[in-house]
């Protein structure tokens, strides 16, 4: 049958109400003014055809079953982002407590630690000189002064502070500050030979 | 709020829905399941803002748009769709056994409308497979694709010959060589609008 590739002169009108016809959208006048149409039409009567076989043939796809593994992938994908974020709360809480504390320690450092002696006002404006003298050697690039000024402008004063102030929280610092110091001017000495 | 309970009971509830349009999207299980995936994947992920009355909805288009990116991504041709047996997928269907004759048949049949599906373009496939498989409403298939009612019944319709164009080959050849030709700046244009 030789497929005819415009519709009929006054087939245009039914186009559209072939497909309502289908889906049952359509009744009364309309449906039995297509009908009566379809009758005598043999290009509209092929079309309602093959769209109502088309249709029907969509409809024998059955629905399919989801498999189980797909929803416990899900749920195994939901258990590893729950972890994650709680890791992430777990991390982002430490490290706001850690610089919470580090902040109350150091902006409240004179209610634990004794008034500093004059002696240690002293050791501290030694070591604020010490810092200058050596931030000045290590633009020289003269590594043996710099750390010959690391361990007798820092490394000495802060072993000072230690024993000064004792057990304090000032105390605990500065002997983990002179322990790193010392252990980078140790590293210095024996680089410069 | 959205409960852990009343989401995974959602899931239950719409899970076959969604694999059977990915699966029919796709044509392929192993792209269905990775699609059905991510899909109540990001539904978890958004349940509390998903209104309980627009949750069907949005499952379908977000199983629509997942497919969409897939079929991108994986630059699938129309050759390559559903190149898994079709009578292999559809033994996974839930539905009674005929005797052996006409199952066999019936079996044929679907297979042939099965691939002649997959090798339509988008939005076209989709939009039928909501309408003929799942027996959505126009209505329900504008407002989870937003998109305008006359657009849902135009895209419907000339999916519908292009199919029965396949399905019958000695009907209009020349019609759907032509749609054809355009498909590409309508799979965009409803990517976009999706």
């Amino acid at each position: 049958m030789t497929p005819e590739p415009t519709p009929p002169a006054g087939c245009d009108a039914y186009d559209g109400v072939i497909d309502l016809v289908i889906d049952g959208d359509i009744d009364g006048d309309a449906r039995a003014q297509f009908e009566a149409h379809r009758k005598t039409c043999s290009h509209c009567a092929r079309v309602y055809e093959e769209l109502a076989r088309a249709k029907q043939a969509l409809a024998s796809l059955p629905m399919l079953e989801c498999p189980d593994g797909v929803v416990a992938a899900v749920d195994a994908e939901r258990r590893v982002a729950r972890r994650t974020t709680t890791t992430s709360t777990t991390r982002y809480a430490a490290i706001t407590l850690a610089v919470a504390a580090a902040l109350v320690i150091a902006l409240m450092p004179q209610e634990e630690a004794p008034q500093p002696t004059p002696t240690e006002a002293e050791q501290i404006a030694d070591v604020r000189a010490a810092l200058s003298e050596l931030r000045s050697a290590l633009a020289d690039n003269n590594t043996a002064s710099a750390a010959l000024k690391l361990r007798r402008g820092l490394v000495e004063p802060l072993e000072k502070t230690v024993s000064a102030v004792g057990d304090t929280k000032l105390g605990e610092w500065s002997a983990t500050a002179s322990a790193m110091l010392n252990a980078v001017a140790s590293t210095s000495s024996s680089k410069s030979g | 709020m959205a409960t852990s309970q009343a989401i995974r009971r959602v899931i239950d509830q719409q899970r076959h829905r969604v694999y059977t349009l990915a699966y029919y999207t796709l044509g392929s299980h192993a792209d269905a399941e990775d699609a059905t995936q991510e899909t109540l994947v990001r539904f978890w992920r958004s349940a509390d803002r998903i209104e309980p009355n627009r949750v069907e909805g949005w499952l379908v288009r977000t199983t629509t748009n997942v497919c969409i990116d897939l079929i991108r991504k994986r630059s699938r041709s129309r050759e390559s769709f559903g190149t898994e047996s079709s009578e292999q997928s559809l033994n996974a269907a839930r539905s009674e056994t005929p005797e052996p004759a006409a199952h066999a048949a019936a079996n044929e049949s679907r297979q042939q409308v099965d691939q002649e599906l997959g090798a339509l373009d988008e939005p076209f496939r989709s939009l039928l497979i909501l309408r003929e498989i799942q027996g959505l409403a126009y209505s329900q298939i504008a407002d989870a694709l937003e998109m305008p009612l006359t657009q849902v019944r135009v895209y419907l319709h000339r999916g519908r010959r292009m199919l029965a164009a396949r399905l019958t080959p000695t009907l209009e050849p020349g019609r759907t060589k032509t749609e054809s030709e355009t498909k590409d700046a309508q799979t965009e244009a409803y990517a976009h609008d999706a």
